[in-house]
């Protein structure tokens, strides 16, 4: 069973790209355009990892993240935050809200894989539930 | 909403036409006017800038799949072509089935030369042995004048004595008779065991001779193919090395491009904010035009890289299908030697059949033959006892007539023949062993050949019956593996035809990126031109550091910190990111601040290499929402192998 990962950005080419380079690897992807799109999904289906960015529309990454480790309700689910932003105060208010990891845009593929890799042990190369 | 924009920028746009605006800013223009036109002309190719990125995206993914699928089956194709399907190496698995009936040929050939000799010497002893026979007669001969001369010698004895010569006589004419007949039985059987030898060797000897160059030719083709093969594994070994690269640099390359389209979405933000920053009414002087310029021109740069850097991408993409092509091209040889009518294949499933009939003939020879000579099997006892028989009647009769000789007593002729008679006798004895030993040796020979045809016939059947129930599953192997390969190079070809297509279709789509990005630049150009040379006041300094810290990106903090001539010093891992291929990337721009590329290599996470969460710092953990240590996964792995853009928490 493949290993299912919710894309929130409202870029839509960068959902796209995310999307792409998950797919690729042997991820299920679920694409949201902001937080209150992300925060529906989380709420009515398990997914095994976040990948969210910032600043969006209606609700931001960081205010997403934090209602969506409330709605995860204590699961381990990585919470990886992707964004242009570098700003540490940002980093350190993710940090605070439940987020796992910060990549400032624009990332590589391996670089995100790996990431992935290394949140979702085991997840990579062989990306199926355990 | 829409409607009413678009009624605006057409109004704005009449009113604003360029030619117009130059006259106009020449005269001194209205900063009013050039933001809110530069704000139209943003939001206006933002939109268009966005497609365009999605367009090389949307056809990125395709390429990109395509292009592993086709290294995918070119890896799959060397593998056919080398004969190796699912792991299982079917052409030297082939080969191995061969060897079982060609060893069997083999020995059976390399026993020709001994066999032909024994059947040479069996027919060459056979002819011994009719002579001997003749020679029997010869020596037999004298007893028809003997016999007469016994009867001349007895007709002057009394009654009583001549009976006794008589039934001498007798016997030596029975026995005469006995001779005659048996050396005519045995001599017809002799003839006829030659006759028999001699057909079988003439035979054997024209099969063998054919047999065995058929299998030398034959041999020589496997072993050449073998050698072929051998030859093969080792080019593909490097043909596979190759692959791997291209694989290799072909994920490197979309990867590259995936970099670069996600500028789309930095630039977007970047100039979101130049938006922004230019609806500020406080500002009516235009004191924000330097900066939002440099912000602008920065995008420029970002676009003009990424474009330039997609095209070399995409290029390099195409590059590598020519390379795939040509490769594939070569793979044609392999095909070729797997699928053609005259390959590797086709050679083997020939060399299948043409085993198969061989070892067919060699053990219906073999036991044909061994048939052929079962007759001769109990030649030898046979004809040993006629000559024994004959040479024990001998030695009675002459005892017989010396005993009688003797008791006559002397003065007679009867002495000397009796005498000549055992000199006879003694004669046929000497015969008698000699063809004895003639007989033994044939029986012998003839024994050995019976048992070597017989093994012969008994081990082709067996071979015969091995390889045909392993045979079909063989051919069958060989013709899927012939079918699969020329499936594999028909999809190889579709697939580049397809890689071609989408590949030239992103690249006309990249094409399309310099449209939006030549109007940034020009209202770059022309918001860098408002209030060019004069100096800013501390007022208005403040103003724009204000504005600056609206930034997220370090990349606008540079070019803010360049327009007030001050240095940034955020070291933060944007700016960290800069490397010499993104600052190559950008010549056009004279002061731009472009997007920095993610690092390759000494990363930076937020957490440190083999920590695990109960090693963070409490007032972190402490912080977190939901209970963090069990919502974010341990990380077990180093932190060396993300990038300097990546952080863990």
């Amino acid at each position: 069973m493949k290993l299912t990962i919710l894309a929130v950005d409202d870029a839509l080419t960068m959902r796209k790209l995310v999307s792409f380079t998950l797919r690729t690897a042997g991820f299920d992807v679920l694409e949201a355009a902001d937080g209150v799109e992300g925060l529906a999904i989380v709420r009515s289906r398990p997914v095994d990892l976040i990948i969210s960015d910032v600043n969006m529309p209606r609700m931001d990454g960081l205010e997403f993240t934090r209602q969506a480790r409330v709605a995860l309700a204590g699961k381990p689910v990585p919470i990886l935050i992707l964004t242009t932003e570098s700003d540490v105060q940002k980093k350190t208010i993710a940090r605070a809200a439940g987020a796992t990891g910060w990549i400032v845009k624009p990332f590589q593929q391996e670089q995100l894989l790996a990431v992935v890799g290394r949140v979702l042990p085991g997840s990579v190369n062989v990306p199926s539930a355990a | 909403m829409t409607s009413l924009r678009n009624m605006f920028i057409l109004g704005l746009r009449k009113f604003t036409h360029r030619a117009d605006w130059r006259k106009a800013a020449v005269a001194g223009p209205d900063w009013g006017e050039l933001s809110a036109r530069t704000r139209l002309e943003l939001e206006q190719e933002l939109p268009r800038l966005e497609q365009h990125f999605l367009a090389i995206s949307d056809r990125l993914e395709p390429v990109a799949i395509q292009t592993q699928s086709l290294v995918g089956k070119c890896e799959a194709m060397l593998r056919l072509a080398a004969g190796i399907d699912s792991g299982n190496d079917i052409v030297h698995r082939t080969l191995a089935l061969l060897q079982g009936p060609l060893t069997y040929i083999d020995r059976c050939v390399q026993q020709r030369a001994n066999l032909l000799k024994l059947l040479a010497e069996c027919e060459a002893q056979t002819l011994r042995m009719i002579a001997a026979r003749a020679q029997m007669q010869h020596t037999l001969e004298p007893l028809t004048y003997i016999a007469v001369l016994f009867k001349i010698e007895s007709a002057r004895l009394p009654a009583d004595l001549r009976e006794a010569f008589v039934t001498v006589t007798g016997e030596i004419e029975r026995m005469r008779t006995l001779v005659d007949e048996s050396v005519a039985h045995n001599t017809g059987l002799l003839q006829s065991a030659q006759a028999t030898l001699h057909r079988i060797r003439v035979s054997l000897e024209r099969e063998f001779t054919r047999v065995a160059e058929d299998v030398t030719v034959r041999r020589q083709r496997i072993e050449d193919a073998m050698k072929l093969l051998d030859t093969q594994m080792a080019h593909n070994a490097a043909r596979d090395l190759r692959l791997h690269k291209h694989s290799q640099e072909v994920s490197a390359e979309v990867s590259r491009i995936v970099e670069k389209l996600q500028f789309q979405d930095i630039v977007h933000q970047k100039c979101m904010h130049v938006v922004e920053a230019l609806s500020d009414a406080s500002d009516s002087r235009g004191v924000n035009a330097a900066l939002q310029a440099g912000q602008l021109e920065a995008v420029a740069a970002d676009l003009s890289a990424g474009q330039e850097r997609i095209a070399d991408g995409l290029h390099t993409l195409s590059r590598k299908t020519q390379e795939l092509e040509d490769a594939s091209s070569r793979l044609d040889d392999l095909q070729g030697m797997t699928a053609a009518s005259d390959g590797i294949v086709q050679l083997l499933l020939e060399t299948v059949g043409n085993v198969r009939e061989i070892t067919q003939v060699v053990a219906d020879l073999t036991g044909h033959t061994y048939e052929a000579m079962g007759p001769l099997e109990g030649l030898e006892k046979n004809l040993t006892f006629t000559l024994s028989e004959v040479a024990v009647n001998m030695n009675i009769i002459a005892l017989n007539s010396q005993i009688r000789s003797v008791a006559i007593k002397s003065g007679t002729g009867l002495e000397q023949l009796s005498a000549r008679t055992a000199q006879i006798s003694a004669e046929v004895n000497a015969l008698s062993d000699a063809n004895t030993e003639n007989l033994e040796r044939l029986g012998a020979v003839i024994a050995e050949m019976l048992a070597t045809f017989k093994e012969f016939r008994e081990s082709g059947t067996s071979e015969l019956a091995r390889f045909d129930q392993a045979r079909s599953p063989a051919e069958n192997d060989l013709h899927e593996i012939r079918d699969a390969t020329l499936a594999a190079f028909q999809t190889i070809g579709a697939t580049i035809v397809n890689l071609r297509r989408e590949i030239d279709s992103a690249t006309a789509a990249v094409v399309e990126l310099e449209s939006p990005r030549a109007a940034i630049a020009a209202v770059a150009a022309e918001l860098g031109e408002f209030r060019l040379g004069q100096p800013m006041t501390p007022e208005e300094i403040r103003q724009l550091t204000a504005q600056g810290a609206k930034y997220t990106m370090d990349s606008e903090r540079v070019v803010l910190a360049r327009i007030l001539g001050s240095s940034f010093e955020g070291g933060h891992q944007d700016t960290e990111l800069f490397g010499g291929e993104a600052a190559a990337a950008v010549p056009s721009a004279p002061n731009p601040a472009p997007t920095p590329a993610p690092a390759t290599s000494a990363p930076d996470l937020f957490e440190p290499v083999g920590s695990s969460s109960a090693e963070r710092p409490a007032s972190v953990n402490a912080s977190v929402a939901s209970p963090p240590p069990k919502a974010a996964p341990s990380l077990p792995q180093a932190a060396a192998a993300m990038g300097g853009n990546i952080e863990l928490f």
